[in-house]
């Protein structure tokens, strides 16, 4: 997206100097640049955003196949996360979610206090955390590795402090808890 | 100024129709309108599909009755019905598209 923003960027400039430097009078059509430019070219790029925001917002939906769900409860200002531990246990962890990689599963996304929003940018989609309601995000990460993630809606002061980590691993393979910075609680 | 009017009606009825369609598909997924099947899919789409080809229609008459001529107003009288039409066709197209009720 940032390619194509500074592709369209680099092209209107070009064109201003196009513009510029040409002698009055000549170039093409005024046509060319109001309906060509200013509407067919403006249309063609919103269309494609507008796909491309539809095509996000399916991808992050639930659906009813089965999939792992995990409770997210956020309150001022940080979050507790319920998930199938190492052994399958469930365990209760503070700030850090556990993902299994190339697996989809469906985050329950709750607040006890304030409307929270659970944002991971490298994953999709926010959530907003809203008090007595669960909100359910689809979420697949390609990938084993260590994202960040965040509160995106303003819940107080210590809302910019409000992170998280996701730790996606290998399925099967369930990161050692003793060497994480997380609180677990079984 | 009638051809004023004739310019807004296109827009108007854009905005008429994406406030129904808007508004049914809230009662739909309110009434469980999806969890109904009827012949040609799902009732929700059918519903809200059916009242978008009803307003299309409209469009279509719109810009068969409009008034035609090379003047300025009826220049602007035909973008109108166009930019209506245009609109309609690409802001409602995800009836058709996307999920619905989550």
């Amino acid at each position: 997206m940032l390619l194509g923003a500074a592709a369209i960027t680099a092209f209107v400039l070009i064109l201003l100097a196009i513009a510029w430097r040409r002698s009055e009078g000549s170039g093409p059509d005024e046509r060319v640049w109001t309906l060509g430019l200013g509407v067919g070219f403006v249309m063609t790029v919103l269309v494609a955003l507008v796909g491309y925001g539809f095509w996000v917002g399916e991808r992050i939906l639930p659906r009813t196949d089965g999939a792992l769900r995990i409770t997210a409860e956020a309150q001022q200002w940080g979050w507790v996360f319920t998930q199938p531990g190492p052994d399958g246990a469930v365990i209760e962890t503070q700030d850090v979610l556990y993902v299994p990689a190339r697996t989809p599963l469906d985050l329950e996304i709750t607040s006890t206090d304030v409307i929270h929003s659970f944002w991971v940018p490298r994953l999709g989609g926010k959530m907003d955390a809203v008090p007595g309601r669960a909100n359910v995000l689809r979420l697949f990460a390609e990938a084993p590795g260590e994202l960040e993630g965040l509160c995106a809606e303003f819940c107080g002061l210590g809302h910019s402090f409000m992170r998280f980590r996701v730790i996606v691993y290998e399925p099967g393979a369930f990161p050692d808890l003793s060497t994480s910075d997380g609180d677990e609680n079984e | 100024m009638r051809w004023a009017a004739w310019m807004l009606a296109g827009p108007l009825l854009w905005a008429g129709l994406f406030s129904v369609v808007y508004a049914l598909h809230g009662v739909g997924c309110a009434w469980g309108w999806p969890a109904l099947t009827t012949p040609i899919g799902q009732a929700q789409v059918v519903i809200l599909a059916a009242v978008w080809v009803g307003g299309l229609a409209l469009h279509a008459i719109l810009i068969w009755q409009m008034p035609r001529g090379p003047s300025r107003e009826d220049r602007l009288v035909s973008y109108g019905a166009w930019i209506g039409l245009v609109a309609s066709l690409l802001t409602l197209a995800p009836i058709l598209l996307t999920s619905t009720c989550f």
